[in-house]
């Protein structure tokens, strides 16, 4: 049975989490935060959306290959940790640096973020492998 | 410009793992690299074994951090050697699974599973951080739930059950461990700990010893030893043969590695935990052994077999010596290669006759000569019969024991071996002598048995050039008696 208010609620919220999630993405590094905590947001989000609809709604939502989204995820965190490698740093290694940017003003960039983007797509993509192979199942 | 060459052996399956991800479809290319990603490691442990024995044993920091504070990677001779095996082992298997796998475990990531498998147990070779040790076993174990209880096949998922559960108390009690280490000592990485031992207060000694034979316990049910055995019987003969073989000739190595590493840097030469150590490993050589006399399933006695072969290696370092330890990383070595190509020969046999009960096989030797050869060769070198490497490795820790004067020990080797030859002419009997069975199912055995032919000949390499490979281990057994070179390195004193 579909509740009338969490239909609703769900399709106002889903974008303040969602934008919440990235939020957190980004502030994570330098202050409590990061790519995990904010890539279980985002699955929470999801989740909602799967509990609100069903199954079908949620592979409209997203319409793409979860292990590729896992891959992709390990690839992006395995190549930052890499880069460093290539320019004969140890593993890993991070570096940051400060960039003007219009509008924005001047900000910090750190390698780690691109790490936190990796782990971010691969908790993103994990959850809803899950939800989804037990959603197909029932 | 730094030193990559020791990260090299974690790195390589995990790319490797996630090139395999993006080509989910094409199971060819998964395959291929499989191979491929194996033989890169081999490569990378020659050069770094080479690398270890000109400059000494090599540290690297993760991510810049400079140890105690990082996470270290450190490769001494020992590493070498447990991570030149893992990657022998990994390209037999993959040959093996080449061909064994089929269509429905390739196309739901066997393959990527296997590197991941791989990447743990490099992992838990090269860290020189105990926490780390820690998520590497679970990287290791996460990986090997899923193989085992991958296909889903109903003795599968009863098989799996007693693993995952005895495997999460295992690494619970693991947790407790590190945490009282932490509390008493203040650090987490290995040399720092030792440090700390070593000037440790006589007061907080007791304590000292209580955590290390929890260690010993937690180690000890990963390797299996009596009496923390009894999930791993169940448990082997379940998984498709490839993966099999890969638990039974590195997983229960780990077990091994870690013992060594634990009771030669952190608590080295403490009486009473040699004394059990020596115990346990007598248990597990005469327990294991008369459990797989009472077996007919192939591939369950040979999981017996591992109980009682890891007791040789486990005694080894029970004895504390430049020569015992030599011995237990040499039978190591011969008993990754030997376990291994047993199971795979196992794995043949099974698709020959369709079964897993050795009464029920019968007369293999008509049919496949060469084969029966190979498993002939194998399961003499297990039970120690000269000249195989079997013999050696025996022969190193009955001198070793000799020296000691623990004579009691040098009979319990002896018992162990010949009870070995027994349960395993038990199986040439029934399995490859005798009348052959109504017909064998029709399998190309030549393409099956690639990955024997490198684990058995790699044994026989073992045991011909018996003296260089003797004098190398016990180069490693001498760095790792001398736990000063290892703390020195890390600590760059």
């Amino acid at each position: 049975m579909i509740s009338l208010i969490l239909h609703r609620v769900t399709r106002v919220i889903i974008h303040i989490l969602l934008i919440f999630s990235i939020f957190l993405l980004l502030k994570g590094h330098n202050e409590p935060g990061g790519g995990f905590i904010a890539g279980l947001m985002a699955s929470v989000s999801i989740v909602l959306v799967y509990l609100t609809y069903d199954i079908e709604t949620v592979k409209r939502f997203m319409p793409i290959s979860y292990p590729a989204m896992i891959a992709l995820g390990l690839f992006f965190a395995t190549g930052m940790g890499l880069g460093g490698v290539v320019l004969g740093y140890p593993f890993l290694t991070q570096t940051f640096d400060y960039f003007q940017i219009p509008l924005v003003g001047e900000i910090e960039l750190a390698t780690a973020l691109i790490f936190d983007i990796g782990v971010f797509l691969t908790v993103v993509g994990a959850t809803l492998l899950i939800i989804s192979s037990i959603g197909e199942g029932s | 410009m730094i030193n990559n060459l020791a990260v090299y052996p974690i790195l390589i399956p995990l790319v490797a793992a996630i090139i395999q991800l993006f080509f989910a479809k094409n199971t060819f290319v998964q395959r291929v690299l499989s191979v491929v990603s194996s033989a890169l490691i081999l490569i990378a442990v020659v050069f770094l074994y080479i690398d270890v024995r000109t400059n000494g044993i090599q540290v690297y920091w993760m991510s810049d951090w400079v140890a105690p504070f990082g996470i270290t990677i450190v490769a001494d001779l020992l590493a070498c050697f447990m991570l030149f095996l893992s990657a022998l082992a990994s390209l037999a298997m993959s040959a093996y699974a080449m061909v064994d796998i089929d269509a429905n475990r390739e196309k739901y990531f066997h393959f990527p599973l296997f590197q991941l498998l791989l990447m743990g147990i490099n992992g838990a070779f090269l860290t020189g951080d105990i926490f780390n040790l820690f998520v590497m076993y679970e990287v290791m174990l996460m990986a090997s739930y899923v193989l085992l209880a991958h296909g889903s096949e109903a003795r599968q998922l009863r098989g799996s059950l007693h693993y995952v559960m005895i495997n999460l108390f295992a690494s619970t009690f693991f947790l407790f461990g590190i945490g009282l280490i932490y509390g008493i000592t203040g650090t987490l990485n290995m040399a720092d700990i030792a440090v700390a031992v070593q000037n440790a207060d006589p007061d907080t000694q007791g304590l000292l010893t209580a955590v290390s034979m929890m260690l010993f316990v937690v180690f000890g049910v990963k390797t299996a030893l009596v009496p923390l055995f009894f999930w791993m019987p169940d448990a082997y003969p379940q998984p498709p043969v490839a993966t099999a073989a890969m638990f039974a000739a590195i997983m229960t190595k780990v077990g091994v590695y870690s013992i060594t590493r634990t009771f030669t840097l952190m608590f080295p030469g403490d009486e009473f935990t040699l004394t059990v150590i020596k115990i346990v490993a007598v248990a597990s050589m005469l327990i294991g052994v008369l459990g797989a006399i009472a077996q007919t399933n192939f591939r369950r006695l040979l999981a017996f077999h591992s109980v009682s072969q890891v007791g040789f290696m486990v005694l080894g370092v029970g004895f504390f010596s430049p020569m015992g330890l030599a011995g237990s990383i040499y039978f190591v070595m011969h008993h990754s290669m030997i376990k291994s190509s047993l199971f795979l020969c196992s794995g043949i046999a099974e698709r020959l006759t369709g079964n897993r009960d050795i009464k029920k096989m019968g007369g293999i030797i008509e049919k496949h000569p060469f084969y029966s050869a190979l498993f002939l060769i194998a399961a003499f070198s297990l039970a120690g019969l000269p000249p195989f490497s079997g013999f050696f490795g025996k022969l190193i820790l009955l001198f070793a024991g000799a020296e000691l004067n623990e004579y009691i020990f040098l009979a319990a080797i002896l018992v162990g071996g010949f009870l070995t030859l027994f349960s395993m002419v038990k199986i040439w009997q029934m399995a490859y002598w005798g009348k052959r069975e109504p017909e064998f199912n029709k399998v190309k055995v030549g393409s099956f048995i690639w990955g024997i032919i490198i684990l058995v000949g790699m044994s026989m390499v073992l045991a011909i050039f018996v003296q260089p490979v003797y004098d190398m281990v016990l180069e490693a057994a001498e760095q790792l008696l001398d736990p000063s070179q290892y703390i020195n390195a890390v600590l760059r004193k």
